[in-house]
């Protein structure tokens, strides 16, 4: 018996006269993620990758990796079988005998893709139900069963799995069919989301951080390498740009009110990941930002900080919920990582009382004693590259 | 490089590294039947005897272990169900190490009773504090010889001799992890039924350590499998580990004025700098090797990074406890303020250590502490 892997993409078929090319990429992500970890054919036919893995020790493995791939809705394993009732049966019985055990009910569904077979879909489903019935301790139930036992035949064979045994894909679309942005990375809980958020929608992601040494450690920065590398599962590779920013977090400490501290820090953020942006070819940022949850994210907070920013803010969190995002967060693998202590000794240059309802023109008041243009020179000069794989 | 963290770790001596380089070609299993088993075994047998001279104790009381952390959990699991049929109170103190203080949390689980001592405003647990909780149901009194942050001398010498009369099947357990190879250790000569030493905090390598269990019924293995080390550590050895172990050992020499020389010294240079600090566990009873010193108006950690950039090694309170963020337990026993506490920042030296690089070490921090300072404002 051969098991085969049985992938099925959604939205993609929406896509008219661009479908194609959104198909290549996506049969192209697929072959480059699943390329280290085994060998594989694959093939397209009606909707479903086909993906037919040499070594059937890997399987797991290219499921675990399949799901993280975005663009696939549904990830399934089936065995295949000749398109010949008998070997259906013979296949079908060999197959779910782990399935099919004492106290649980079933039913078959079965769709005939290939007009040529013989059989009509409901006699493939009195067949094949007629003889598990028989072959099985399980029962029958074609309105609530325990099991649903599909049996597709397709263009190449007969395929036969359990509902039940499906992985649940990532959905979205497939990276490299929806341009690049820049996510401004920190080591905290939402933004790993946010990139998570925006790159399932097909976009290719590069990441910056600030890095505050000595306010921040050598290890708050392994942090955030830690969260681009599993972020990375779902994206391939990430350049992640790291901004030294003690500097500008000295100078603006140094000469501006306490208050204006954060939003300014903010600007600075967000005009120096605007140049790598644009000099990244990034269409976009991407923030982590969600109405409310700090003062620094009130509605005249973001309008001050996106205000410096002369291209699209992507901010997908923003009406979540912290609990929301946690769940997310939680769901993608990126929580455990971000709860790690080594956060920020950046609360140095917190003040007590942020300015909630900043007006615009005394924040640029205020901003305007720096020397801005030199200081966004200075930390781009000394920001660092780093090419961070998937772990 | 100024490397004034070895509390944490030391580096290993030139003695140490060929020992344990010579590993690659002194190879064999030393169960092994044959010649070249042989030798290692030799080898391992030195390295007890050495471990075991510098306690005054005979080899056959000394067990090879992977660390200290092994050794405490050996020794204090061992010893509290040995007697427990003759009671199941225990005492030890606010400051050990985890490793100890975990340990005697997971007796207490397990139906123990357990007296923690708190220490006084100078980092030592008094001797009467044993003898106030100590009665004739108690059965293992564990304390450290130095305590890791502070360096503080406990009075382990004292306790068999406080309680003998009121706590006579007290079995006695004596942490000397930060003693070792630096003050004399004597269990003989304190009436110590167990002790542990790590290797790798007086120049050996990391994961090797030693328990002296002087009597072997006291104690159960927590491992089981081949029966090395008269089956009560078993475990193929660590040879090269081991091996290293003895060469530092005998490198080592209690060298202990010179360490409080030392420790003066900078606690002077840094008063000379820097206004406003305070320092952290007695004068009188400490070993030397550690200087613990809260700085007003500095979070240690920003100290640590800023030090760090400039090739000065310190660190906040105990290497291990940094996984978490919880303020320095003994630091909190001995009652100081979470800001002292924030502020604190341990510097622990070696036998390696200079003068020269002290001086320099306490510019630098004073420096780097100014610069924090009036960042902070």
């Amino acid at each position: 018996m051969k098991e085969i892997i049985l992938a099925k993409y959604g939205e993609i078929i929406l896509k008219g006269g661009n479908r194609a090319r959104f198909e290549n990429v996506l049969l192209n992500n697929i072959r480059n993620s699943l390329r280290e970890v085994a060998e594989f054919d694959m093939r397209l036919a009606q909707a479903t990758v086909y993906v037919e893995v040499h070594d059937p020790k890997k399987l797991d493995l290219v499921v675990e990796r399949m799901a993280k791939i975005f663009g696939l809705v549904t990830i399934t394993r089936a065995a295949a079988a000749e398109k010949d009732i008998e070997d259906i049966k013979r296949t079908a019985g060999e197959y779910l005998k782990n399935d099919l055990i004492e106290g649980r009910t079933f039913k078959v569904e079965a769709k005939r893709s290939d007009k040529g077979f013989p059989l009509k879909s409901p006699e493939i489903c009195r067949e094949i139900g007629g003889y598990l019935d028989d072959e099985f301790p399980s029962s029958v139930d074609v309105h609530d069963p325990d099991r649903t036992v599909r049996i597709e035949i397709r263009d190449f064979g007969a395929y036969i799995y359990c509902d039940e045994n499906k992985t649940a894909g990532q959905g979205g679309m497939p990276i490299g069919t929806g341009d690049r942005a820049t996510l401004l990375l920190s080591g905290g809980i939402d933004s790993p989301v946010a990139g998570h958020m925006i790159s399932k929608r097909g976009v290719e992601i590069n990441a910056v951080n600030f890095f505050s040494f000595p306010y921040t450690s050598q290890r708050a920065k392994e942090k955030v390498i830690e969260l681009a590398s599993i972020l990375a599962r779902y994206t391939s590779k990430i350049n992640l740009y790291v901004v030294p920013f003690t500097e500008i977090q000295i100078q603006i400490r140094d000469n501006c009110p306490e208050e204006h501290m954060t939003l300014i820090m903010r600007r600075f953020m967000m005009r120096i990941a605007e140049r790598i942006a644009r000099k990244t070819k990034s269409l976009a940022l991407v923030t982590g930002e969600s109405v409310g949850q700090v003062a620094s994210q009130t509605l005249s907070a973001l309008d001050v900080t996106n205000d410096v920013a002369d291209m699209p803010v992507l901010q997908p969190l923003i009406g979540m919920d912290k609990n929301e995002i946690i769940e997310r967060a939680v769901k993608i693998g990126t929580f455990d990582t971000s709860i790690l202590p080594y956060e920020d000794c950046c609360t140095v240059f917190t003040p007590k009382h942020p300015t909630t309802h900043p007006v615009r023109a005394n924040i640029e008041k205020t901003e305007s004693r720096l020397d801005v243009e030199t200081l966004i020179e200075a930390a781009l000069a000394g920001t660092e590259m780093i090419e961070v794989y998937p772990r | 490089m100024i490397y004034l963290d070895n509390a944490a770790t030391t580096k290993p001596c030139k003695a140490a590294a060929d020992a344990m380089a010579s590993c690659a070609e002194l190879f064999a299993n030393p169960s092994s039947l044959y010649g070249i088993g042989l030798e290692v075994e030799k080898k391992i047998t030195e390295a007890r005897e050495i471990v075991a001279d510098a306690m005054g104790v005979r080899g056959k009381h000394v067990y090879f272990t992977s660390g200290g952390t092994e050794a405490n959990n050996l020794i204090i699991f061992g010893a509290a169900y040995s007697r427990i049929r003759l009671g199941k109170k225990l005492i030890t103190t606010r400051i050990e190490h985890p490793s100890v203080m975990e340990s005697f949390r997971r007796l207490e689980e397990n139906g123990f009773s357990v007296t923690y001592l708190e220490p006084d405003k100078q980092g030592r647990v008094p001797a009467e504090a044993v003898r106030a909780a100590a009665d004739k149901e108690t059965t293992l009194i564990s304390m450290m010889h130095v305590n890791n942050e502070t360096g503080v001398i406990q009075p382990v010498d004292e306790i068999r001799r406080s309680v003998k009369d009121i706590a006579p099947n007290a079995l006695i357990h004596c942490d000397c992890v930060q003693s070792f190879g630096k003050l004399p250790v004597s269990p003989g000569e304190w009436g110590v039924d167990f002790i542990t030493v790590s290797a790798h905090k007086i120049h050996g390598f990391k994961g090797c350590g030693a328990a002296y269990i002087a009597d072997e019924r006291r104690v159960k293995p927590l491992i089981v499998g081949g029966g090395q080390q008269g089956g009560l550590r078993p475990g193929t050895e660590n040879t090269g580990g081991i091996m290293a172990f003895g060469a530092a050992v005998r490198e080592a020499g209690p060298d202990a004025d010179r360490m409080r020389r030392l420790r003066m010294l900078m606690k002077n240079e840094l008063l000379k700098r820097l206004d406003n600090i305070k320092f952290n566990g007695s004068d009188e009873y400490n070993s030397g090797s550690v200087l613990n010193v809260s700085v007003s108006g500095v979070r240690a950690e920003i100290l640590l990074h800023s030090l760090e950039a400039r090739g000065v090694y310190v660190s906040t309170g105990a290497a291990c406890s940094t996984h978490k963020p919880e303020p320095s337990h003994v630091l909190s026993a001995m009652g100081l303020d979470a800001k002292d506490i924030d502020g604190a920042v341990r510097l622990s030296f070696s036998q390696n250590t200079t003068e020269e690089e002290l001086i320099s070490a306490a510019e630098i921090i004073a420096e780097e502490a100014e610069n924090i300072r009036r960042i902070m404002r």
